[in-house]
C-alpha cells in the first residue's frame, strides 16, 4: 500500500465517500424528479404515451444537472488543495500525488454517477409501460450518464488543478467550458457592431468556427433532437442522423476528457502546494486569464455603452481602451490579491491586448464586410427584398454576386466625410419607403451560412435594376397553385389583416370547397405580383393607402401520412436552416405541434394586395360561405 | 538520520530557506528556534515532503523524502494548525489515520485515552478548543508509532498540566522506541527541558546548531569577588560578558570548565561560585554579533 507506485488509497477513498455522500442527495432528488416522477405520473395518461422528444428533453435537463454537479464534485474532492493546513497535512501523509489524484478522482466520479444511475434505473420499468420509447433512448441516457458526466467532471478537475482556491476553481470551470464560444460570440458581436452588412452577431457565419464547449455542444445535440425542426429527410431520418452525429462528438469529447485528466495529473504533480489559497496554481495563468477577461469584459462593456454612441467604430475603440484597462487592472488585482499591479510589464501586457483586440476586430470587420463566398463553395443562395429568391443555377448566382458586389461598392463610393467615414461601416436597416432592405444569404456546401443585410436608396438606379432583374427571374408560384395538387380537407380557416387584428374574420368550416376558395383568392395573388413590380416609385402616401397584407390560415387534414412530403415537394413545407422567420414568405405549412399528428398541418398564406383589399376578403368569405351552404 | 544539505526553497523570489544545512541524530530531540518568518515552518513542510525543495537534498537515512511513501510513512507531522476533516470525530480521525499509517496501534490508542480525559472520542473535533484539538493530534500521532515526529509549535494552546503530560508521552516514545523528534518553537524556554540539540534559525538559515550538553560545558557563569581592584583581562580566561556590582563580578566565561576554575583560583578571589546558566544566556552569548531580532526573540 505504501509503495510509490500506489494508485489507490482505501482510507482516502472511504473518507471521501463518507464525507461527501450528503452532497449526492440533491443530485439524486433532482434525477428522481427528472425521470421517475415524471414518468410514473404519466400512468394516469394511458392515451398520451411519452414520446421520444419528451425523453430527450429529460435527458437535456439531466445533463444540465450533471454539469453543475460535476463541477461541484470536482471542487469538493480536491478541495484539500485550497486550504493550506489541510493541503499540507494531506500531502504529509505517505500517499503519493498519483495515488491521491486517482483515489479522489474515482471517489468523485462514483459519487456523481451513482445517483444518476439510480434515478434513471428506477424509471426504466415505467418507461416500458408508459411510452413508445425503445432501447434507443435507454442507451442514449445511459451513455450520457457515464460519458457526459466523465467529460464534465474531467473539465472540472482540470479547472481545480489550475486554481488556487474554490472560487477561482468554479470560475475556471466555466471558463474552460464556455470561453471559446463566448469569445467567438463576442468577436462576432463586436464585428457586427462596427461592420456594414452584418446585422447581428449570429448572422455573419453560423457554425463556422471549430468550437470547443463540451456542455454546449453535447446538450445542443439533444435540444435539436427534442425540439428541432426537421427537413425533408423526414423526422425519423433526421433523428437517426442527429443521433449518429451525437456519438462521434461524444467520443471526441471523451478523448478530450482523457487528455484533460492526463493534463490535470501533470498540473497536480507540478503544482506548488504553497499556492493553496491563491487565485491560480501557476503564475503563468495570470497573464493568460487577464488577457481573456480583459478582451471579453472590455468588449462586452464597450458594446453595451456603444449603443448610445453615434460613431460606432471610433466609439468602440475609445470605449474599449477605457473599459479594457479597467477590466485588466481589476482582474490583475483579483488574481494577484494586491492593489499593486501598476507595473510597466502589466501596462505593456494590457496595451498589447488592447491593440491586438482592436486591430483584430477591425480586420475581421473589413474582411467580413467585403466577404463574398466563392461560387464553387455554394450550395445555394437566397436574395430577399420583398420575397425570397432561392438561386441554385450558376448563371443566376453570378448575377446575384454581381449585385452583392455592387452593394458593397455603393457603400465605398459614398463620399467620405468626418461624419460618415465611420457611419458608412454601420448597418442600419432603414425601413422607410425610399429605401430598400435586401438580405443576401449564402448556404455553403459545408453547411455554413453567411447572411448580409443592406439598405439602398431607390435613387440608386443601377442597384434597383439589378434587384428587379433578379426578382423577375424567379418569382414565387402562387401558393394556391401549390396547394391544389395536394389532397386535403380544411378543418377551419381564419383570415386576418396583418397589423389590424380587429379585422380578423374567423370562419370555422369542415367542408370548404378549397378549389373555389383558392380560385377566388388567386387573382389577387396574381395582381400582387404585378403590383409588387409596379411598386417602384410610388410615394409613401400612395403605398400606405393602397398596400395591404392578409394572412389566411387553414387548419388542414391531409389524407395521407405523406402530407409533409407532398407539401415539401410543392415548396410549402421546408426546414429553414437559416432559422429565418418563414412567415415572411408568401405561404408555408407547419407541422401541427399541438396534435403531433403527421396528418394535421396549419397552412398559412400571406397575400399582399394594393387595391380594394376588402374585395378579396369578401370574395374569400363568400367562397367559404358558399362551401358551407352549397 | 535526518540530513538537510544546502536546501533552498523560495516563494516569489524570496528565499524562505536559503541553503539550510542540518543534521538530526536518531533518537534525539532537535529544537528549531527562530523568530517569526525565520523559515521554521517552511523547513518542516519541506522536511515532511510537502514542499519540494528548489535546491539541495533532504534525506532520511539516506533516502529522499519528497514523494517517497516508504520514508513518509515513518514521519508524522503535527502542524500548528491541527488537521482534521470538517465533521470528523476523534474516533473517525483515528480510523482514518489507521488506514494511512500501517503501524497504527489501536490498543495504544485505547490505553492512552487516560492521558486525555477531557476528549470525548465521539465528539466533533470542530467543536473542541484549540488546546483540545492539539491533544487529539498528539494522541493520534503517537499511536501512529512514527520513527520521526515533526512538531510545529506543538504545545501552543495547551495548559501547563497538559504540556507536561504531552512532553512526558513524547519523551517516553523517545526513550522506549528511539523516536526522533523535531520541534519548532520561538520560545527557547519551552525547549530547554526537552531538547538534546538546538538549531537557531533566522532569514532562512540555520546559523548555529549545537548540542545543549556541549554548550553547557563550554560556557561557565561564575560569581567572583576580589579583595582589591582587579584587571579582569589578567585572569587569562575568555570572558564573554562581565557585570560588576561593588567588588562582586558576574562573568560568563567560555572554555574548558576545569581550566577556567584553575585560572580563576590562581587570582586569589575572596570567593568564587559557579551559577546555573540558562539556555537563553548560552545562546545570547554564543550568538555574539548575531541579529538583534534573534537575541530579542531569545530574551
Amino acid at each position: 500500500m505504501m509503495s510509490n507506485r500506489c494508485l489507490f488509497n482505501k482510507a482516502i477513498f472511504k473518507s471521501d465517500i463518507k464525507r461527501f455522500l450528503p452532497f449526492t442527495i440533491p443530485l439524486l432528488i433532482l434525477d428522481l424528479i427528472i425521470f421517475p416522477i415524471i414518468i410514473y405520473s404519466n400512468f394516469n395518461l394511458p392515451n398520451d404515451p411519452l414520446d421520444f422528444e419528451s425523453f430527450v428533453g429529460m435527458s437535456v435537463a439531466s445533463d444540465v444537472v450533471s454539469f453543475v454537479f460535476s463541477g461541484m464534485f470536482a471542487l469538493l474532492m480536491f478541495s484539500f488543495l485550497y486550504k493550506p493546513s489541510t493541503c499540507n497535512a494531506i500531502h504529509a501523509f505517505p500517499i503519493g500525488r498519483r495515488g491521491l489524484f486517482i483515489t479522489s478522482f474515482l471517489a468523485g466520479y462514483i459519487l456523481l454517477v451513482v445517483p444518476q444511475v439510480i434515478g434513471f434505473a428506477v424509471s426504466i420499468p415505467g418507461i416500458y409501460m408508459t411510452s413508445k420509447v425503445t432501447g434507443q433512448i435507454l442507451l442514449l441516457q445511459f451513455v450520457s450518464i457515464f460519458a457526459e458526466s466523465f467529460i464534465f467532471y474531467s473539465t472540472g478537475v482540470l479547472a481545480v488543478m489550475l486554481a488556487g482556491n474554490i472560487f477561482a476553481g468554479a470560475v475556471l470551470y466555466l471558463i474552460i467550458n464556455f470561453a471559446v464560444p463566448a469569445v467567438e460570440a463576442i468577436i462576432n458581436a463586436a464585428v457586427s457592431n462596427i461592420s456594414y452588412g452584418i446585422l447581428d452577431a449570429f448572422s455573419s457565419v453560423i457554425n463556422s468556427v471549430v468550437s470547443f464547449s463540451p456542455v454546449t455542444e453535447l446538450v445542443s445535440f439533444k435540444v435539436v433532437l427534442a425540439y428541432g425542426d426537421y427537413d425533408s429527410a423526414g423526422l425519423e431520418g433526421i433523428k437517426a442522423s442527429i443521433l449518429n452525429s451525437y456519438y462521434p462528438k461524444l467520443a471526441f469529447y471523451f478523448a478530450i476528457a482523457i487528455v484533460f485528466i492526463a493534463l490535470s495529473y501533470l498540473f497536480y504533480k507540478k503544482r506548488k502546494l504553497e499556492c493553496a489559497g491563491d487565485m491560480t496554481a501557476f503564475k503563468i495563468e495570470i497573464p493568460i486569464i487577464s488577457v481573456i477577461v480583459t478582451f471579453v469584459g472590455g468588449a462586452l462593456l464597450s458594446m453595451f455603452v456603444n449603443i448610445f454612441v453615434p460613431y460606432k467604430l471610433i466609439g468602440f475603440v475609445i470605449l474599449f481602451i477605457a473599459f479594457s484597462f479597467v477590466v485588466f487592472i481589476v482582474t490583475q488585482m483579483i488574481l494577484r490579491k494586491t492593489p499593486k499591479v501598476f507595473s510597466v510589464k502589466n501596462l505593456i501586457l494590457w496595451a498589447v491586448t488592447a491593440i491586438v483586440a482592436i486591430v483584430g476586430i477591425y480586420c475581421i470587420s473589413v474582411y467580413r464586410t467585403n466577404y463574398i463566398p466563392k461560387p464553387s463553395k455554394l450550395e445555394s443562395m437566397t436574395v430577399n427584398c420583398s420575397y425570397d429568391i432561392t438561386i441554385k443555377d450558376e448563371e443566376t448566382i453570378k448575377e446575384a454576386e454581381k449585385f452583392h458586389k455592387a452593394l458593397i461598392e455603393s457603400v465605398k463610393k459614398k463620399p467620405i466625410s468626418k461624419e460618415n467615414f465611420f457611419d458608412r461601416m454601420i448597418t442600419s436597416y432603414d425601413d422607410s419607403f425610399d429605401e430598400y432592405g435586401v438580405t443576401i444569404s449564402y448556404l455553403l456546401k459545408d453547411g455554413r451560412v453567411v447572411i448580409r443585410y443592406y439598405t439602398f436608396s431607390q435613387s440608386e438606379k443601377e442597384l434597383v435594376e439589378m434587384l428587379y432583374e433578379l426578382e423577375n427571374k424567379q418569382h414565387p408560384d402562387s401558393v394556391f397553385t401549390k396547394l391544389k395538387g395536394i389532397d386535403f380537407t380544411v378543418d377551419s380557416c381564419s383570415i386576418a389583416k396583418i397589423f389590424e387584428e380587429y379585422d380578423e374574420k374567423y370562419v370555422p368550416s369542415y367542408d370548404i370547397d378549397v378549389q373555389k376558395l383558392f380560385n377566388s383568392c388567386e387573382k389577387y395573388v396574381d395582381s400582387l405580383l404585378t403590383s409588387y413590380n409596379s411598386r417602384v416609385g410610388i410615394t409613401d402616401e400612395k403605398y400606405s393607402s393602397t398596400a395591404f397584407e392578409y394572412r389566411i390560415e387553414f387548419e388542414c387534414s391531409f389524407k395521407t401520412d405523406e402530407a409533409q412530403e407532398s407539401l415539401e415537394r410543392n415548396g410549402m413545407y421546408y426546414y429553414d436552416p437559416l432559422g429565418n422567420d418563414i412567415s415572411s414568405r408568401y405561404g408555408y405549412a407547419d407541422y401541427n405541434v399541438q396534435s403531433k399528428s403527421m396528418q394535421k398541418f396549419t397552412v398559412t398564406v400571406y397575400v399582399k394586395v394594393d387595391s380594394e383589399p376588402f374585395e378579396m376578403i369578401n370574395d374569400a368569405v363568400s367562397s367559404i360561405n358558399a362551401s358551407l351552404n352549397p | 538520520m535526518i540530513d538537510l544539505k544546502t536546501v533552498v526553497k523560495s516563494f516569489d523570489g524570496f528565499n524562505a530557506l536559503d541553503g539550510v544545512n542540518m543534521h538530526v541524530d536518531t533518537g534525539s530531540v532537535y529544537g528549531l528556534v527562530g523568530p517569526n518568518g525565520a523559515g521554521k515552518t517552511t523547513l518542516m513542510n519541506t522536511l515532511c515532503g510537502i514542499y519540494r525543495a528548489d535546491a539541495g537534498q533532504i534525506l532520511v537515512d539516506g533516502a529522499s523524502v519528497y514523494e517517497n511513501n516508504a520514508v513518509k510513512k515513518r514521519i508524522v507531522y503535527i502542524s500548528d494548525d491541527v488537521f482534521y476533516f470538517h465533521n470528523s470525530t476523534t474516533d473517525g480521525l483515528k480510523n482514518f489515520y489507521k488506514g494511512i499509517y500501517p503501524d497504527f496501534d489501536e490498543e495504544m490508542f485505547v490505553e492512552y485515552a487516560k492521558y486525555f480525559p477531557s476528549i470525548n472520542p465521539k465528539a466533533n473535533i470542530r467543536r473542541l478548543s484549540k488546546g483540545m484539538k492539539k491533544q487529539v493530534a498528539f494522541w493520534i500521532a503517537i499511536c501512529c508509532k512514527p520513527d520521526i515526529l515533526v512538531l510545529d509549535e506543538p504545545v501552543d494552546g495547551l495548559d501547563p498540566m497538559m504540556r507536561h503530560q504531552v512532553w512526558g508521552l513524547i519523551m517516553n516514545e523517545v526513550a522506549s522506541r528511539e523516536v526522533t523528534v523535531l520541534i519548532s518553537s520561538h520560545n527557547l524556554r519551552e525547549l530547554e527541558d526537552v531538547c538534546d540539540t538546538v538549531g537557531i534559525m533566522n532569514k532562512g538559515k540555520i546559523f548555529m546548531e549545537a548540542s545543549l550538553d556541549d554548550l553547557k560545558t563550554k560556557l561557565l557563569k561564575v560569581q567572583i569577588s576580589f579583595a582589591g581592584e582587579t584587571d579582569l583581562s589578567t585572569l587569562g580566561v575568555d570572558i564573554l560578558h562581565s557585570k560588576q556590582s561593588g567588588r562582586v563580578y558576574e562573568l560568563i566565561v567560555s572554555g574548558d570548565r576545569d581550566e577556567i576554575t584553575e585560572k580563576l583560583n590562581k587570582a586569589n578571589p575572596l570567593f568564587v561560585e559557579e551559577l546555573p546558566l540558562t539556555l537563553e544566556e548560552i545562546f545570547i552569548y554564543e550568538l555574539g554579533e548575531a541579529d538583534d531580532d534573534v537575541k530579542q526573540m531569545l530574551i
